[in-house]
């Protein structure tokens, strides 16, 4: 009688976590069900209008503030990544690090407000070169975070190594450390530009818009994430199918863009 | 790891990375500086009482915020109850129950998620979603919605990273002495992880509270006139948004100024319980 009492409790438990596995599949289902609708959406409405001219000019736009931002980013947020991971444990860099923390999770929007006040209100104009300052305050904490991940995360015993055979720091870091992290590098790099791709606010104010191409980097640039904001806000359903077009070609490059950062990690893992 | 300076070119090599610590700092200042310098000059008429009160109507002289303030708390506090539940659903899942290539697929797909610009989930949400959901119209619980699913991937990912961080000496015991998996997360895992999760979901609410393009879509327009989770309304970020370029009043411009400090203000309040609340849990677990 006992045991079959302890049989029955047994089975209870195996009963209740089968169904909180499957409540947990659930949620899994929950999260990964925006995803699939959105990819569903975007492709059936845009796809008839991707290929027009003023897409493909919105997107050589975006091409162009992303990359300007990036000469700007990238020497400093993987110096700043250097200086991270080289001074790791003192009390100041512990500051710094939280000050990065900060900095990226700030609203962009604000960053956005703070470049027109630097350069959009003397300038008089929105511009090329201000939108591209807006995303590089944005991407240097990112880029500095995946820095310091990497370098201390991977090389950290060859480092070391270099240090404890003789070599001064700046060898270690240039001849020992980088080499070995130039993929992840790069992938990191590609990664942010990614996450920038991703961001519209800090280039509603400062990166101007229109629909014409690029007239030089102090006048306002037409960008794919401005053009889907703009067109999208006047809510118009004759305006659906365009708008859908700029997210599909605003999607499709920030997928291309991260799928090549994801199979450079790859290769390198390997 | 310091090591012993050798070398003459050390001190130079590392005056050379401390100078990107100073431009940091230099970067931060700056931010700081622009908004303040843009809300000056109302900050320095009389900040509180030119913010106080229910009603904006710039064209009469009145900025009172805290309609907005409301929808930006309420539209969060949405987006996260729902991200809470789904997220730590999904992360206790990837953690704890699922296959390896499960595992290795969910979280590609919630990768390529994390990276989808945060205008398209505002198309979405205003062309897809809204009509779909016709018993609830753009407003502050759409807006909810939408921020809740944008904060998923990184809910996920931190969320997960509190609960791989319990000692694995704790899980074994538990299924050492028969627990089930269920059992396992409900008597380890999680109040083991708790305030590491607690931390988690802070910094994805001071996350959302900034986000502006895809709020801006969904939540339609409203300034002040209903108080439902259900009617258009507006946050702090969504009102900048879409009134900044075109303030044409210097007074206008520098009062959205002054709502971007507001923001900046709320963002910190929960950046830092946040940090609290990981570094409590941090430094537990370097005890243990």
């Amino acid at each position: 009688m006992k045991e079959e009492v302890l049989l029955a409790a047994i089975q209870r438990r195996k009963v209740r976590d089968r169904w909180f596995t499957g409540f947990l599949m659930g949620m899994g289902f929950f999260t990964l069900l925006p995803l699939f609708m959105i990819m569903i959406a975007v492709l059936w409405n845009g796809w008839r209008q991707l290929f027009t001219l003023s897409v493909a000019l919105a997107a050589a736009g975006t091409a162009e503030v992303t990359a300007l931002s990036l000469v700007v980013s990238v020497p400093f947020g993987v110096g700043l990544g250097l200086y991270l991971c080289d001074d790791r444990g003192t009390a100041t860099a512990n500051v710094i690090r939280h000050v990065a923390n900060f900095l990226s999770g700030l609203p962009s929007l604000l960053i956005g407000m703070a470049v027109y006040e630097w350069l959009v209100a003397p300038m008089e104009s929105r511009s090329l070169v201000a939108g591209s300052v807006a995303l590089a305050v944005m991407a240097v904490p990112y880029i500095a975070r995946e820095t310091e991940n990497k370098l201390c995360s991977r090389t950290a015993w060859f480092h070391d190594g270099a240090l404890a055979i003789g070599a001064s720091r700046y060898q270690a870091w240039t001849r020992i450390a980088l080499p070995l992290l130039a993929r992840p590098l790069v992938a990191a790099i590609l990664f942010s530009s990614a996450h920038m791709l991703g961001e519209t606010a800090p280039l509603l104010f400062t990166a101007g818009g229109g629909r014409s191409a690029l007239r030089g980097v102090f006048a306002p640039v037409p960008t794919l994430q401005l053009r889907v904001y703009g067109d999208a806000l006047t809510a118009r359903p004759s305006l659906a199918g365009q708008v859908y077009a700029g997210a599909l070609g605003l999607t499709i490059f920030t997928l291309v863009i991260f799928m090549l950062a994801k199979w450079i990690e790859y290769s390198d893992a390997r | 790891m310091k090591a012993p300076r050798v070398h003459a070119s050390d001190r130079l090599f590392v005056a050379f990375l401390f100078m990107f610590a100073v431009f940091l700092v230099a970067l931060f200042v700056a931010v700081g500086f622009a908004l303040f310098r843009g809300a000056w000059p109302t900050l320095i008429a009389n900040p509180v009482a030119h913010l106080a009160g229910e009603r904006w109507v710039p064209a009469q002289g009145w900025f009172g915020v805290a309609y907005f303030l409301y929808g930006t708390l309420i539209s969060s506090f949405v987006g996260m109850v729902f991200a809470s539940v789904v997220g730590v659903g999904t992360a206790l899942l990837l953690t704890q129950f699922a296959h390896t290539f499960a595992v290795k697929a969910i979280r590609a797909l919630i990768d390529v998620m994390s990276v989808i610009p945060s205008v398209v989930y505002g198309v979405w949400g205003l062309f897809a979603l809204a009509p779909w959901l016709r018993f609830m119209p753009a407003g502050l619980m759409a807006a909810g919605l939408i921020l809740g699913v944008m904060v998923l991937p990184t809910l996920i990912v931190t969320v997960g990273k509190m609960m791989d961080s319990v000692p694995q000496e704790l899980v074994d015991g538990a299924l050492a002495l028969g627990a089930t998996r269920t059992e396992k997360v409900r008597i380890i895992i999680l109040p083991y992880a708790r305030i590491g999760i607690i931390g988690a979901i802070f910094l994805c609410f001071g996350r959302a509270l900034g986000e502006a393009v895809a709020v801006a879509l969904v939540i339609g327009s409203a300034h002040g006139a209903s108080r439902s989770w259900f009617a258009p309304g507006n946050t702090l970020a969504s009102l900048i948004a879409k009134q900044f370029f075109s303030a044409d009043t210097p007074l206008l411009r520098s009062s959205l100024y002054e709502v971007g400090l507001l923001l900046a203000f709320v963002y910190t309040v929960f950046y830092i319980a946040s940090k609290l609340l990981v570094w409590r849990v941090s430094r537990r677990v370097g005890a243990v």
